[in-house]
């Protein structure tokens, strides 16, 4: 009696006990039919697998420090908030009006382009057509992860009197907010950020890929370059940092 | 008696396998939920959110890979359908990712998205279960994990995926000699 065709795929994904195998094994010697079988399957699970393999999209930035850190925090839903704010901000720049303060701040820099004490030693264009932002609430801490390198692009870090994260792109590129992170999905762009911390903010991170650029923790900061003359970190996002 | 030392080696011991876990699920669970959502974003969120539950949770269940899974299948589920929740800064311009490999040059990137379009597409025309029984697998869940994960019967798992094979093979055949 011939094995099913679920057998032989389980002998193919080697989901067998050893003797099971063996059975299949002296079957398969003496059985042509069986060996066409298997290798129909074989066949088909081959291209599957290639073709699955096309859906592979950008790696993981998640480290284990990421999901310790989110997972002792008390779960306020801060983040939560003003991931939500934001959001209405999203359909408020569609047409709609505001209702709360805070949310109008962030709607504003979303449809204007900053102010003048932002543009200040800014290395975004003036002619830039879609200069966008977010402002973000923070409880100490700060982590802003760009998935990709870039192939133009340059990042600014500074610190300036203010409450909240600034963060200036001057295209508009998808990003999300979740747990003290903000993630910018930058693959296949190339604006130019600026990114303005709350002075005195006790943690900071700024990272392309897997290389750090920027860090703060308390009073010691690391970075991938000095600053300049004005106290500004003026790094390039291109592929030659990663 | 136990030691006051006790409750702390616990939490130890705990952390040190949520490290190892995390190092060797993460990658492949990330993977699963950005195939299977076409998202990778919010599998990333999904992913993060899963973990952080496992490690709130204390204590590794049974079958954790399963456990995993299964959690964050029900995580992506409630997302798809408060969709709305994703953040997107949008006014001009491109607002997707679709960065589908990134050597060969501009050539054999289109050939990678058309590629990668055409099996999203494939995968549409199948039940959200079969889609999860061949990206599980393709990641190398084994039959037992995919069976506790999706709620199967261990022994059906390699029927199922015979028939979601040859499933998805028709349906990329039919797809990529239709004409466009």
């Amino acid at each position: 009696m011939h094995p099913d065709r679920p057998r032989w795929r389980a002998y193919l994904d080697s989901e067998m006990e050893a003797d099971e195998i063996a059975d299949l094994e002296r079957h398969l010697k003496d059985c042509g039919v069986c060996g066409l079988v298997a290798a129909e399957l074989q066949s088909d699970k081959v291209s599957v697998a290639e073709m699955l393999g096309s859906l592979e999209g950008p790696a993981s930035v998640t480290t284990v420090e990421d999901i310790l850190q989110s997972a002792r925090r008390p779960a306020s839903g801060r983040w939560a908030l003003i991931a939500a704010m934001i959001l209405l901000g999203f359909v408020t720049v569609a047409g709609a009006t505001i209702a709360t303060g805070a949310f109008q701040t962030i709607v504003e820099r979303i449809r204007r382009p900053p102010s003048a004490d932002t543009l200040e030693k800014s290395p975004v264009p003036d002619q830039s057509p879609a200069l966008t932002g977010i402002a973000l609430e923070t409880a100490g801490t700060a982590e802003i992860i760009f998935l990709s390198s870039q192939v133009n692009g340059t990042l600014t870090i500074t610190e300036g009197d203010r409450s909240n994260v600034d963060i200036v792109a001057t295209a508009t590129v998808p990003y999300t907010v979740r747990s003290g992170r903000v993630t910018i999905v930058n693959a296949g762009t190339s604006a130019d950020y600026r990114i303005i911390f709350p002075r005195g903010l006790h943690r900071a991170l700024v990272r392309v890929a897997d290389r750090v650029l920027f860090s703060r923790d308390g009073s010691v900061v690391r970075a991938a370059v000095k600053p300049d003359s004005t106290g500004q970190y003026v790094v390039s996002l291109s592929s030659s940092f990663n | 008696m136990p030691s006051p030392r006790e409750p702390l080696n616990r939490q130890e011991t705990f952390e040190t396998s949520f490290r190892g876990f995390f190092a060797d699920r993460f990658p492949p669970l990330h993977r699963y939920l950005s195939r299977i959502s076409g998202d990778p974003e919010l599998a990333e969120d999904v992913a993060q959110e899963t973990f952080v539950r496992l490690y709130r949770r204390g204590v590794m269940p049974d079958d954790p890979a399963a456990w995993l899974v299964s959690v964050a299948n029900n995580l992506l589920r409630d997302e798809q359908r408060k969709k709305s929740r994703r953040l997107r800064l949008i006014s001009t311009g491109k607002s997707q990712p679709d960065d589908v490999g990134e050597a060969g040059g501009p050539e054999a990137d289109l050939i990678l998205k058309e590629r990668a379009s055409l099996v999203r597409g494939v995968l549409d025309t199948m039940s959200q279960r079969e889609q999860q029984l061949l990206i599980l697998h393709h990641e190398g869940y084994s039959y037992q994990e995919i069976a506790v994960a999706l709620g199967v019967a261990p022994t059906g798992v390699g029927t199922l995926l015979v028939r979601a094979t040859a499933a998805f093979a028709r349906a990329f055949a039919s797809r990529s000699h239709a004409p466009r």
